[in-house]
C-alpha cells in the first residue's frame, strides 16, 4: 500500500493549481466560475484556458485535492451539465500549507528590504 | 462573424473528442460550454487571432493528457513484466533471436553479395566473365569482336615483397593492363617508367600518410619502383573482396618485377589466368553479346589449333562486373535463400510464440481486465494497455536483437581466420535490414497482441467477474486461432529442429572424422625467394637444398615443402583426369597438390600401399604420383592402385602408392578424391599465390620460424619468412568453424524446441482455464479423472501429430533446398538426413515435451474441484 500523501508532498504548488484551490476555499464552485473567478482575482493576468482548466481539475481529483460536491445551487441557478467542485480536506491542507510558505517568502523579502 | 465562430466551435468539439476516454468522459460537456462561450467572446472581440490561444491550449493539452497515459501505460506494463518475469523472458527471448539472426544473416549477405565495388565509377554497367582468358585471347576479344566499349584484364591475386630486400613485407596486388584504371572511373597513366599504384590503406598503414609518397621510390619484389597514385580510400581494386589489392603494377612492366611476367604471359595462348572486366558498347543486350563472344572465341580456337577446340561447354558467360562477388541477378535467390528462408523460419516461430504466450496470458488476465472494465476503463483503454504490453515487448526484443545481431557478427569472424589473406570480407551491420526486420518483429509483437486485447476487452462483465472463464461451453474447435497458432508452432519447430539437426549432426561427423595427419611438433612456414630478388638459379638451389639442409639441424626431426598449403580448404587445385591404364578409362576429377619429397614422413601421413616420394622420382622419364584412399577406393575398389597409369593435365602419371585420407579442411567437406604430384626444381620458378611452403617437424617447444631465419639469415640474408604457424593452430581453426556452426544451428534447434514446448504449455493452460466450468461439471456427472486427462490429451495430441506431419515434410524439402544451395554440405547431409535416430528421435522428443506440456495443465484439469467450479456460476 502506498503511504497516504502528506500536504508538504505537493509543494511548492503550481500557480494554476494554487489558484483554482483558492477559488474553491469559499464555496463550491463549477469549472466556468473557477474561470472567471481566477480572471477577476489577478484583475484578468492570469486566463485558464478551458482545456488547461479541465486537465488541472483532472489532476486535482485525481490527486484527491478536489472531488465533485453534491450540494448544487437552488432552482435556475444550477445548470443540469455543470458540476461543481470543492476542496477535500486534504485540498485545504494543502491550500493552508502552500498559503504559509508563501507568507513566510513575503515575509522575508520585507525582513530584507527593511534592512537595507 | 458568427459563421467563423461556429465554425471554430465544431472545429473545437472534433478537436476535444480526441482527449483519452475517461477524460473525455468525465469533462466533454463542461469543456464544450466552456469553449463555446469563451470561443464566442473571443472573435467577437480580438477577430481570428483571439481563437489562436484556446486552440494552442487544446493541442498542447492533448498532447499532455496522452502521455500521461502512456507513461501511465507504460509504468503498469512493466510491472506486469516484473510479476511474471518467465513470460516477459521467453517472449522478449523469442524476438531477440527471431530479428536478431534475420538481422545478422541478411548484413552479412549485403556487405557481401549484394553489395557494389567501392570507389568505382557506374559499377551496374560493369560486366566480368566466369571464365578466365589468356592474355592474346584477351586482346582478341578487345579489339575484333566489336562488342566492348572498354575492355580490361588483370592478373589476381599476385604477391609481392614490399620493401628493402631482407625487411620486406608481403602484400598483395594485381597487374592490370593500361586500361584498367580508366575503366573503373580512375585516371591514372602508366607511362614506359616502371610504375606502380597503391591503394590508400597500403599508404595509411605502411608509409604513415607520407604527403609526397607519389614520385618516391619504393621497393616491390627487391626492385626500385616509383608509386605513380595513392587510390582513393576504399578502393582496392576490381575484386575488391576476392582478390583484394593494395598494388598495382602494369602487366607491360619489365618481367624483372614479378615473377608471373617472366614466362611472358602475355604471349602465352595456353595460360588462361587473366581476369576481365569491361562495358559493353551502348545499347547491346548482354546475352546476345555472350552469344557473338562465343561464336568468336571458338573461332579463335580453331584458327590457332587450340587443344580444347571441340569442348562443348561455353566459352564466355557474363556476369555482373560492379558486385562484390559476381553473381548474376538470377542466381542471388539460389544463394542467399536458404539462409534467408531459415531465419524468416525463425522470426515466424519466434512471432507465432510471442502470440501464443499472449493468449494464452490475456486467457489468465481476464479477470482483471473485466474488473477493470467494471470500475470505468474504457474499452479503448485496455486495448490500449494491452497493445502498450505487447509493444513493450517487441522494443525490448527488439533492443536485444540489435545485441545479439552484433554478437553474431563477430562470432563468425572466426570464418574470415580461415580464408586466404589476399580477400578482404568485412561484415557490416545493416541498419536498413534491421530496421526492417525489427519493424517486423514490432508489428508482429503488436498484432499479436491485438487479437487477444481485442478478445480480452470483449467478454461480457457478469460472468468474468463470477470466474467462470466460459459461460457458454465450446466445443472444441479445429480451425479456431488458438489451435492455428499451436499447429503451425510445431509444424515449424520440428522443422527447424530436423534442418538444424541434420546440419549438426554432419559437422559432428565431419569434425570427429580422422585427421589422416600428425599436427603435433608440425609447422608450415612459407618463403618466396623469387620475389626476394633471388635470381631464378638461385631460387632453383635453395629451395632444392634446404630440406636436406634443414634435416640436418638438431631441432628437426623431419622437413619438406609443399606448393600448396596443405590441410587447409583453400590449398588443393581441382583437375580432371583420366585412367588410361589397361582396362580403365574412367573421367576423373580430383584434388592435387604438388608436394616434396617427404612429405608423407614430415606430415604423418600413412602410406597405405606401394611407397612414398624419393627424391630422385623427379628424373624419372615417366612422372609419378601417390593417390590417396578415396581415389583408389572409388575408382579402383578391391584392386592394386599402384602400378596404374593416369593423364593429370594431359601428362601420363604412374601411380606409386597410396596414402591415408587427409582431412580436406572446410567444416563439411569431407575427403575428396585425390593425387599428391612430386615438385620438380622449375616448379619452384612459378610459386603460387602462398609462395612455397616449408613443413618442419620439431620437439615441442621449438620456434619454427625462428629457426629458419637464423637458418636462411646465414644462406642469404634477403629471404623473408611470412605466413608461419603450427598444424595444430590450422587444426584449431578448421574445428573452431565446426563448433561454431554447430554452436549456432544447434542453438537454433534447441531454441525452436523449446518454444514449441512452451507455446504448447501455455496454450494448454489457457484451454484447460477456459474449460474448468465444463470440465466441473463433467466431474460432477461421474467423469474419472483418467477419464478428463484423456479428454485433454486427445486434444493437444490430435495438435501435435498434424504439426508434426507437416514439419517432417517440410523439413525434409527444406534439406532438399539446402543441399541443392550448398556444395559443401551436400555430403554431409547425405548422411546425416538417413539417420534413423535423427528422422524418429527429434520428432519423438518434440512431441514427448509437447505432450509434457499438455500434461501438466491436463492434470491441474483432472484436479478441478466440480464443487468449487460450479460454485463460481
Amino acid at each position: 500500500m502506498p503511504k497516504p500523501p502528506l500536504p508538504g508532498d505537493f509543494l511548492p504548488l503550481r500557480s494554476n493549481w494554487f489558484h483554482i484551490l483558492l477559488s474553491l476555499a469559499d464555496n463550491d464552485q463549477h469549472g466556468y466560475g473557477i474561470m472567471q473567478d481566477v480572471l477577476d482575482r489577478t484583475s484578468g493576468k492570469l486566463r485558464l484556458w478551458p482545456a488547461t482548466l479541465y486537465g488541472t481539475l483532472n489532476r486535482l481529483s485525481q490527486e484527491g485535492l478536489i472531488e465533485e460536491s453534491p450540494h448544487r445551487p437552488a432552482g435556475d441557478l444550477d445548470d443540469a451539465r455543470r458540476r461543481y467542485y470543492r476542496l477535500t480536506h486534504l485540498g485545504r491542507r494543502v491550500l493552508n500549507a502552500e498559503s504559509a510558505r508563501l507568507r513566510e517568502l513575503v515575509r522575508l523579502i520585507d525582513a530584507k528590504a527593511t534592512a537595507r | 462573424m458568427p459563421n467563423s465562430a461556429s465554425l471554430s466551435i465544431r472545429l473545437y468539439r472534433w478537436l476535444a473528442r480526441a482527449f483519452p476516454e475517461e477524460f473525455r468522459h468525465a469533462f466533454a460537456e463542461p469543456l464544450n460550454q466552456a469553449s463555446e462561450e469563451i470561443i464566442r467572446d473571443a472573435a467577437s472581440r480580438r477577430g481570428w487571432l483571439g481563437l489562436l490561444p484556446v486552440f494552442a491550449d487544446l493541442l498542447f493539452r492533448l498532447s499532455a493528457e496522452h502521455l500521461r497515459d502512456l507513461s501511465a501505460d507504460l509504468r503498469y506494463a512493466l510491472r506486469q513484466l516484473r510479476n511474471s518475469p518467465g513470460f516477459a523472458l521467453t517472449a522478449i527471448l523469442s524476438l531477440t533471436i527471431g530479428i536478431g539472426m534475420t538481422t545478422s544473416m541478411y548484413s552479412q549477405f549485403r556487405s557481401t553479395i549484394f553489395r557494389s565495388l567501392p570507389a568505382v565509377a557506374q559499377p551496374a554497367t560493369l560486366l566480368t566473365t566466369r571464365q578466365s582468358f589468356s592474355y592474346p585471347n584477351y586482346k582478341a576479344l578487345r579489339d575484333s569482336s566489336g562488342q566492348w566499349q572498354s575492355l580490361a584484364a588483370y592478373l589476381a591475386p599476385v604477391p609481392f615483397a614490399l620493401g628493402e630486400p631482407g625487411r620486406a613485407t608481403r602484400v598483395w596486388g594485381h597487374l592490370v593492363s593500361d586500361n584498367y584504371f580508366q575503366l573503373l572511373g580512375l585516371h591514372y597513366r602508366f607511362s614506359d617508367a616502371p610504375a606502380a599504384v597503391i591503394s590508400h590503406r597500403l599508404w595509411k598503414n605502411h608509409f604513415a600518410s607520407e604527403r609526397n609518397l607519389p614520385g618516391k621510390t619504393i621497393y616491390l619484389n627487391g626492385q626500385p619502383i616509383t608509386v605513380l597514385a595513392v587510390a582513393p580510400e576504399e578502393f582496392l581494386g576490381a575484386s575488391p573482396m576476392m582478390m583484394a589489392a593494395d598494388v598495382w603494377i602494369p602487366v607491360t612492366a619489365q618481367k624483372s618485377i614479378a615473377p608471373e611476367l617472366a614466362s611472358s604471359p602475355l604471349e602465352d595462348r595456353k595460360v588462361a589466368a587473366f581476369h576481365i572486366l569491361g562495358r559493353l558498347n551502348p545499347g547491346l543486350d548482354s546475352e546476345q553479346a555472350e552469344t557473338a563472344m562465343d561464336g568468336f572465341l571458338r573461332r579463335q580456337e580453331q584458327q590457332y589449333n587450340d587443344p580444347g577446340k571441340e569442348r562443348k561447354e561455353r566459352r564466355i558467360t557474363l556476369l555482373p562486373g560492379g558486385r562484390l562477388v559476381p553473381i548474376r541477378d538470377q542466381d542471388l535467390p539460389a544463394v542467399s535463400g536458404f539462409a534467408l528462408v531459415l531465419a524468416g523460419l525463425m522470426l515466424w516461430i519466434a512471432g507465432a510464440n510471442v502470440g501464443n504466450l499472449l493468449l494464452a496470458r490475456s486467457a489468465f488476465r481476464s479477470q482483471e481486465i473485466a474488473t477493470r472494465l467494471a470500475m470505468g476503463a474504457g474499452r479503448s483503454r485496455i486495448i490500449r494497455q494491452l497493445i502498450t504490453e505487447s509493444s513493450l515487448i517487441a522494443i525490448l526484443g527488439g533492443i536485444g536483437a540489435v545485441a545479439f545481431a552484433w554478437w553474431s557478427m563477430i562470432s563468425s569472424d572466426a570464418v574470415l581466420a580461415l580464408l586466404p589473406e589476399y580477400t578482404n570480407l568485412t561484415w557490416i551491420f545493416d541498419w536498413e535490414t534491421y530496421a526492417v526486420s525489427a519493424a517486423v518483429g514490432l508489428l508482429l509483437g503488436i498484432l499479436c497482441g491485438l487479437a487477444p486485447a481485442l478478445q480480452a476487452s470483449r467478454v461480457g462483465l457478469a460472468p468474468m467477474l463470477k470466474e467462470g472463464a466460459a459461460a457458454r461451453l465450446r466445443r472444441f474447435r479445429w480451425w479456431s486461432a488458438r489451435n492455428m497458432l499451436v499447429f503451425q508452432q510445431v509444424a515449424g519447430s520440428l522443422a527447424l529442429l530436423l534442418v538444424t539437426g541434420f546440419i549438426v549432426l554432419g559437422f559432428a561427423r565431419s569434425s570427429s572424422t580422422k585427421l589422416g595427419f600428425e599436427p603435433a611438433g608440425l609447422h608450415l612456414v612459407s618463403i618466396d625467394p623469387l620475389r626476394d630478388g633471388l635470381s631464378a638459379e638461385q631460387t632453383r638451389q635453395l629451395i632444392s637444398s634446404l630440406p636436406d639442409q634443414l634435416r640436418l639441424l638438431p631441432e628437426v626431426h623431419a622437413a619438406s615443402l609443399s606448393l600448396s598449403p596443405p590441410f587447409g580448404a583453400f590449398g588443393a587445385e581441382s583437375v580432371t583426369a583420366t585412367d588410361v591404364s589397361p582396362g580403365g578409362k574412367i573421367q576423373l576429377s580430383l584434388r592435387t597438390e604438388q608436394v616434396g619429397a617427404g612429405f608423407f614422413e614430415t606430415a604423418g601421413i600413412p602410406i597405405l600401399a606401394g611407397r612414398a616420394f624419393h627424391p630422385d622420382d623427379h628424373r624419372r622419364p615417366v612422372p609419378v604420383t601417390i593417390v590417396n584412399q578415396k581415389m583408389a577406393a572409388e575408382n579402383w575398389p578391391g584392386q592394386h592402385a599402384t602400378g596404374r597409369t593416369i593423364e593429370l593435365e594431359g601428362v601420363t602419371h604412374e601411380v606409386i602408392g597410396v596414402a591415408s585420407n587427409v582431412r580436406s579442411g572446410f567444416a563439411m567437406d569431407l575427403v575428396h578424391p585425390g593425387a599428391y604430384r612430386l615438385t620438380r626444381p622449375a616448379d619452384f620458378l612459378t610459386p603460387g599465390p602462398q609462395g612455397v611452403i616449408l613443413l618442419l617437424r620439431t620437439p615441442p617447444g621449438v620456434d619454427a620460424a625462428a629457426l629458419l631465419r637464423r637458418h636462411l639469415a646465414r644462406t642469404d640474408p634477403r629471404i623473408t619468412v611470412f605466413n608461419s604457424r603450427s598444424a595444430a593452430e590450422v587444426v584449431q581453426k578448421m574445428n573452431h568453424i565446426s563448433e561454431l556452426t554447430m554452436m549456432v544451428y544447434g542453438g537454433m534447434g534447441l531454441f525452436s524446441l523449446i518454444l514449441a514446448v512452451i507455446g504448447l504449455a501455455g496454450v494448454t493452460a489457457y484451454a484447460v482455464a477456459q474449460r474448468s466450468h465444463e470440465i466441473g461439471i463433467r466431474v460432477a456427472l461421474g467423469a474419472t479423472r483418467l477419464r478428463i486427462l484423456r479428454l485433454v490429451m486427445r486434444e493437444g495430441a490430435a495438435l501435435v501429430i498434424t504439426g508434426l506431419v507437416t514439419g517432417m515434410a517440410m523439413a525434409i524439402s527444406l534439406t532438399k533446398l539446402l543441399a541443392s544451395f550448398v556444395d559443401g554440405l551436400t555430403q554431409a547431409l547425405a548422411i546425416s538426413t538417413s539417420d534413423p535416430l535423427l528422422l524418429a528421435g527429434a520428432p519423438l522428443l518434440l512431441a514427448l515435451l509437447t505432450l509434457a506440456a499438455c500434461y501438466i495443465p491436463a492434470r491441474r484439469a483432472a484436479r478441478i474441484d466440480p464443487v468449487a467450479a460450479l460454485r463460481r456460476e
